[in-house]
């Protein structure tokens, strides 16, 4: 399944996941889809997050629905980059943080 | 796009019967959790043999946040566990491509028996081993050990089960290896060298006192082993017993 144009980005996979753990065939709710780009936008104009995976292309996102939106882990993102792949866990946080080390990404709400 | 996979539940469920009837008569009391097809399907992040085969790849790999880990045991049920009962595992390890998605990721035991997440981390080190030295496709080791570990375990490992006990008879070997030639979680200690240090597969070490000490614990160093485990549980088995200090 593909995610709707995400930051004018096509052909990203998603999968939406229930709060039991399966798969739902449906589409991304409007406030989830604009979550997702904001989490993305947070990362692509980090310097370090350009430094470290230069080129990135969203390839992938999952949403966690049985995770709360302030946890780590309810959005789930992949990019692509010149000589790899990499994960990131996004969600809100009192205040924007990028951290490269642990792949979180903290997003105001 | 990287490939999922589909995983035939009910091929684990039987091979998990099968073992469980030639293993034990009490098997539901030591079964471990096999994948649901649904919700583990396994996931991959790379099917690139060049980037998994590089020393330290899985280092590079991030770690599973905690409220990721929480839902992987709320997506099986599990709302209680005792330290050290259960990991969250990637049905596809990280060593061979896996991904930190949830859809990779479930709750395993460590304790089960025969099977747990310590035979399943034997599977994944002989699959690695496979893939670079360019004996095994990687695609075919992702997709083996998603589509059913234990089967992948027989085929790669060793066979999994030799005497059945079924009403307390014991019933003439199945196979012809024996389980406790090889087995990690057998409770048959191996020897100590002349300086009383376990063996790397045995790491175990059982004291004069009949107290067993993991690596990383206090007094490990200095235990002159007299027997040599290959995990605690199997010391346990034995009739040895932790420190009362221990950290395991």
């Amino acid at each position: 399944m593909k995610a709707p144009l995400l930051n004018g980005q096509d052909g990203v996979d998603i999968q939406i996941i229930a709060e039991d753990g399966t798969p739902l065939n449906v589409d991304l709710l409007p406030d989830e889809a604009v979550t997702f780009e904001r989490i993305d936008r947070t990362l692509k104009s980090n310097p370090a997050f350009q430094t470290a995976y230069p080129n990135a292309k969203l390839t992938r996102i999952d949403l966690n629905r049985g995770i709360q939106e302030n946890e780590a882990g309810r959005y789930y993102l992949r990019y692509q980059y010149d000589s790899g792949v990499t994960e990131f866990w996004g969600h809100y946080a009192s205040d924007i943080y990028v951290d490269c080390d642990q792949g979180l990404v903290g997003v105001a709400k | 796009m990287l490939n999922r996979f589909l995983i035939t539940p009910a091929r684990s469920a039987g091979w998990l019967l099968l073992a469980c009837f030639f293993v034990t008569s009490s098997c539901l009391a030591d079964s471990p959790i096999v994948p649901d097809a649904q919700k583990t399907p396994g996931d991959l992040l790379t099917t690139d043999a060049k980037v998994i085969c590089v020393p330290g790849y899985t280092k590079t790999v991030r770690n599973v946040p905690q409220a990721v880990k929480v839902q992987a045991y709320r997506n099986y049920g599990i709302t209680n566990r005792k330290p050290g009962e259960y990991e969250v595992d990637h049905l596809v390890s990280l060593e061979l491509g896996g991904s930190n998605s949830i859809r990779n990721l479930w709750p395993e035991s460590f304790v089960t028996q025969p099977l747990n997440a310590h035979v399943k981390d034997k599977l994944e080190n002989k699959l690695h081993e496979l893939i670079c030295s360019g004996q095994l496709p990687v695609q075919q080791a992702q997709q083996e050990i998603a589509q059913d570990w234990i089967a992948a375990y027989q085929k790669y490992v060793e066979p999994l089960a030799r005497k059945a006990q079924t009403a307390g008879t014991e019933k003439p070997a199945i196979d012809e290896q024996p389980l406790e030639a090889s087995n990690p979680v057998s409770s048959s200690p191996d020897q100590p060298d002349s300086a009383g240090n376990c063996p790397s597969s045995s790491p175990i070490k059982v004291s004069k006192n009949g107290i067993y000490h993991v690596q990383g614990d206090p007094n490990y160093e200095r235990t002159h082993a007299k027997n040599c485990f290959s995990t605690p549980e199997a010391a346990q088995a034995a009739g040895f017993r932790a420190p009362k200090r221990s950290t395991k």
